[in-house]
């Protein structure tokens, strides 16, 4: 059999795209609750440069906090089947907006494995950082951040 | 004879100096180079039999010996320590260590509940002390 490509064959091409995208729509993937007000967050509580702050605000609070902000793109699938999973495993390892909730012991291991991931560049996760530019951290940034991890770790190690 | 006996001296000397440039291996780890962090015997079999094989300067996994390596971890800072320890506590009781792929090749090294309970109580507890008394 030989396949014509003409302009009707194109047509039905993309109608059936459309139909499959639509159609992807309808599989069930609850998104990851939002809530804004978190009292035991760690930007609120914490005495930190405001511009660490803004950093870990923008580079990670999406999937590392309860206040994930979802541009339309990624509320629909086939992104959702992406970031909904970086999110609930996101929050699992590492939620910001938890922070005071954490013993000493269990902030200084935070700390240190951000240290750890910003520091090789493994965090903000790659395929996110692609798509949210604002997110990506350069060198300097990077070094900034790691340079806080360890300041704050001596901090509250030593406090008291 | 004496061609034997001179070969067998030459032999001997070679054998005595090679025992003296043979660098001593590096690989034992040592149970409490500062006082700060102390391993105590049973601890520290556990920890030889189950994890140093990984943890360790002259492992092969490059990810296993950054994260955390015995040889190091008593040299390190103590807030580091303190988060290695919480680390460990948090990897052994939540199953992550050793990876369960590791163990379907080694099964012998799986740890059970007496390890479990001894590595994780020591963890903790040393966590703690070092947080009460700096
Ligand atoms: C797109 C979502 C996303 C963003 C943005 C993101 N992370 Fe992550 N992060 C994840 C996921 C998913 C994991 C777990 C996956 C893994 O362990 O490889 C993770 C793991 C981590 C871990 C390891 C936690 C542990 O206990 O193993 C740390 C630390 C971390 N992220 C820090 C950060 C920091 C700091 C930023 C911002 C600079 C950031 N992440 C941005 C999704 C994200």
């Amino acid at each position: 059999m030989k396949i014509r490509i003409n302009k009707k064959t194109i047509i039905k091409l993309v109608g059936v795209l459309v139909a499959l995208f639509l159609l992807i729509q309808l599989i069930p993937n609850k998104r990851p609750a939002v809530t804004m007000d978190n009292p035991s967050d760690l930007i609120q509580n914490t005495k930190m440069p405001p511009q660490v702050a803004r950093m870990i605000q923008t580079s990670c609070y999406d999937c590392h906090s309860m206040e994930t902000k979802y541009p339309w793109y990624d509320k629909m699938a086939p992104a959702t089947w992406l970031v909904y999973r970086d999110i609930r495993v996101g929050r699992r390892k590492l939620n910001f907006s938890d922070w005071t909730k954490l013993s000493t012991a269990e902030k200084l291991k935070a700390l240190n494995h951000i240290g750890e991931e910003v520091g090789s560049g493994d965090m903000p996760f790659l395929p996110y950082a692609i798509i949210h530019k604002k997110a990506r951290l350069n060198k300097e940034q990077r070094k900034i951040i790691v340079d806080w991890t360890k300041q704050y770790s001596k901090d509250l190690f030593y406090a008291n | 004879m004496r061609k034997i006996l001179t070969t067998m001296i030459i032999l001997a000397g070679g054998l005595i100096f090679m025992s003296f440039a043979v660098v001593p291996e590096n690989n034992s780890m040592n149970k409490s180079q500062k006082a700060n962090l102390v391993i105590p015997n049973g601890v520290h079999s556990v920890i030889m039999q189950h994890c140093f094989m990984c943890h360790n300067m002259k492992s092969r996994g490059v990810k296993s010996k950054e994260k955390l390596n015995f040889d190091l971890l008593t040299h390190m800072e103590l807030p580091t320590i303190v988060a290695k320890l919480q680390n460990i506590s948090d990897a052994v009781n939540n199953d992550k260590m050793p990876p369960k792929k590791f163990l379907e090749h080694h099964p012998e090294k799986a740890l059970n509940a007496y390890d479990k309970s001894l590595l994780t109580k020591w963890a903790v507890a040393s966590a703690d002390s070092l947080l009460r008394n700096k």
